[in-house]
């Protein structure tokens, strides 16, 4: 059975069509695993992430109105998963101490990563404290606001705002200890 | 750190991008199979709903059958050595004639003109010879009094020349109006000779009615309804409101109980036996249990405008309100005649989470020296986590010798759309050996095998009684710690 569009294929999903749902969760799988270990300890609880939200996906895709992207739903549902699954960890903010001399003057994060591929990102982001990379996703690739990571997370807007303050710190610091050349450029 | 941070030109793109088809770590080859053997799992589960529902509606069906048996005449006689002329009595409906009676009620005055026709030196001595029962006693008028307040004197003869009237006069009078309370006073030497079916000893009852004016109903609005039934053909409505493990069980009843009476309401707040206790089994299978119990009644009827005439105002007579509250407080000694009892459970299969199980057990209550050996099938079915719902129903076997006090009341009104209320109380003696039924649910919560908390109400029926235990019970390997509320009803 072939589903020409998105269209089909949801409609197909929601009638419980096991064809059609391998086709999504196969289309999909990829990005939505890597998406979930940046938020998760290891890759164990990121299988565990990608199967519960894909779970949440199969049971909710009847309200999906075909009105934006299906990825962009399908991922909204999981990261909500994932989320949910963060906030019932205790203790999950990280506290890790960076002492401020340690951090050479570098220059601007943003201008660091940029010279960075891909996957280099994604395994400096993967090195963050559990607390840090979770804020510094929320906020730079899902482009989530303070005021909305501290609802998403149960946090105070506060300890957003800390939590990426720090990982923008840790982040400077793995650039320099990953390609110290920076510190040569600044 | 501003809304400028998101600004991040590429890099975040280019890690999306990455994400979606860069090479790198990929999810397990069997998520799929994970995935789909999940969702075949979670459809699998929904029977277990249907399950679920078709245990309790089972035990529904227990518990339904169990309140029936004692509907049985028949087998409430086998089954009671008590004296044969009670259940006649009190329950056959075959005594509407008994108290014939038709009254005028003037509420607050609580006066009743009596007159006993047939004898009078019963009507003489009718308020001595029974123990009154209730608050509201008879007193009987000089004959002056019973003139004066007998409005229509046609219809209402004199006491010298009472008769029972035949329907269509009853039906003839003006002034037709519901008695709640007639007889509410115990009237032993009178029980053979006058409480029988076809007696001609009528308690005509009236008071002055004066500050009530009626208007007669029209000929149209006289059109009654099907006996026993109310609107939409309901016989009654029952609302319990209020803690299911307090220390009362409030409720709100409308009746629609006969043509007369075509609504009434009914409060009561009844407890029959309450009872509250400690039950502590260390080691084995034994325990004791100790503790005091309380019996408080209280219920408040309200009688709405009778049929044929219509006040100007609404009749509520509280006639039936009463309040009777005993203490009863239990020493755990073998000694005294009191509610030590003991218990002995034996389960017959290990606990599990899910499953079936027999428990057998025995408990001898000494108060009122009830032997009990309960066999009952249980099924543990763990819904979530470390919860647990338990079904457990089975037969019992129960001996027992109580003496005590049987009171039955039956509220009726009668073809002459007047109302007859009997209260009945005496000691019983009740010996007697027979099968029981006994049904429960119980919500368990067991994190681990070491020990478990457990809500659980349990019905159960003997002689004509039935009785709601709930036990709350919190047991630690062998420390058993129960706390019990049983009502009787």
């Amino acid at each position: 059975m072939s589903f020409p569009d998105d269209t089909s294929l949801v409609a197909a999903c929601c009638k419980q069509n096991r064809e059609a749902q391998q086709v999504l969760y196969m289309r999909f799988r990829t990005p939505l695993y890597r998406m979930c270990l940046r938020y998760a300890r290891d890759p164990q609880e990121a299988e565990d992430f990608l199967h519960d939200g894909m779970l949440k996906v199969f049971a909710d895709i009847g309200q999906f109105r075909g009105t934006g992207a299906l990825g962009g739903w399908v991922r909204r549902v999981v990261l909500n998963v994932v989320l949910q699954h963060i906030r019932k960890r205790p203790h999950w903010l990280s506290e890790e101490h960076i002492p401020e001399k340690e951090i050479p003057s570098a220059p601007d994060l943003d201008e660091q990563l940029q010279t960075l591929q891909g996957s280099q990102i994604f395994a400096l982001v993967k090195k963050l404290p559990i607390g840090y990379r979770t804020v510094f996703s929320l906020y730079y690739l899902e482009q989530r606001g303070h005021k909305e990571i501290a609802s998403l997370l149960g946090i105070s807007e506060g300890a957003s705002k800390s939590q990426l303050y720090k990982a923008r710190r840790a982040l400077k610091q793995a650039i320099m200890e990953h390609f110290p050349t920076y510190q040569y450029r600044s | 750190m501003g809304n400028d941070l998101h600004n991040t030109g590429h890099w975040s793109n280019r890690l999306r991008d990455w994400e979606q088809n860069g090479f790198g770590p990929e999810p397990a080859l069997d998520g799929w199979d994970r995935l789909a053997q999940a969702m075949e799992k979670k459809k699998r589960r929904r029977p277990t709903f249907w399950w679920w529902g078709g245990g309790i509606l089972l035990v529904g069906i227990i518990v339904w059958g169990i309140t029936q048996l004692g509907t049985n005449e028949e087998e409430r006689l086998n089954t009671a050595a008590i004296s044969s002329d009670f259940y006649p009595l009190t329950k056959d409906e075959q005594l509407v004639d008994l108290y014939a009676s038709n009254a005028d009620i003037l509420p607050k005055n609580k006066k009743y003109l009596t007159t006993v026709p047939a004898d009078e030196a019963i009507q003489t001595a009718m308020p001595s010879i029974g123990k009154v029962v209730d608050q509201h006693q008879i007193i009987p008028l000089s004959e002056a009094e019973i003139t004066e307040n007998i409005i229509q004197k046609k219809e209402m003869p004199k006491p010298s020349s009472v008769k029972p009237l035949p329907t269509s006069e009853l039906n003839q009078l003006n002034r037709v109006y519901t008695l709640p309370k007639l007889s509410l006073y115990e009237a032993p030497n009178m029980e053979t000779s006058t409480i029988i079916p076809g007696s001609t000893e009528y308690y005509v009852v009236s008071t002055d009615v004066k500050s009530l004016p009626l208007q007669p109903l029209p000929e149209k609005d006289r059109a009654l309804p099907e006996v026993g039934k109310g609107p939409l053909g309901i016989d009654k409505v029952s609302l319990a409101i209020g803690p299911w493990l307090g220390w009362s069980r409030p409720t709100i009843e409308l009746e629609f109980p006969d043509e007369a009476i075509p609504f009434q309401s009914k409060t009561t707040q009844r407890v029959r036996t309450q009872g509250i206790g400690m039950h502590l089994k260390i080691g084995g299978h034994w325990g004791f249990q100790t503790g005091f119990s309380r019996e408080t009644e209280r219920s408040e009827n309200q009688f709405f405008i009778p049929r044929y005439y219509r006040p100007e105002r609404e009749i509520i007579d509280p006639t039936d309100a009463r309040a009777t509250l005993t203490y009863e407080m239990d020493v755990a000694t073998s000694y005294t005649k009191t509610s030590t009892e003991i218990e002995v459970e034996r389960p017959l299969s290990a606990s599990v989470p899910t499953g079936f199980r027999l428990l057998f057990g025995m408990d001898v209550e000494e108060s009122v020296k009830i032997t009990r050996i309960p066999l009952l099938v249980t099924y543990d079915w763990a819904i979530s986590g470390p919860f647990q719902i338990r079904l457990a129903a089975g037969p019992s076997w129960t001996n027992q010798r109580v003496q005590t006090d049987l009171s039955s009341r039956l509220t009726r009104v009668n073809g002459f759309r007047l109302r007859q209320t009997r209260l009945r109380s005496r000691e019983q003696l009740i010996k007697d050996t027979y099968w029981t039924a006994m049904a429960g649910v119980a919500l368990i919560y067991r994190p681990d095998q070491h020990w478990e908390i457990g809500l659980q109400p349990q019905w159960s029926r003997n002689l004509n009684q039935l009785s709601v235990d709930r036990n709350l019970h919190a047991t630690y390997n062998r420390f058993h710690l129960q706390s019990h509320f049983f009502y009787r009803f």
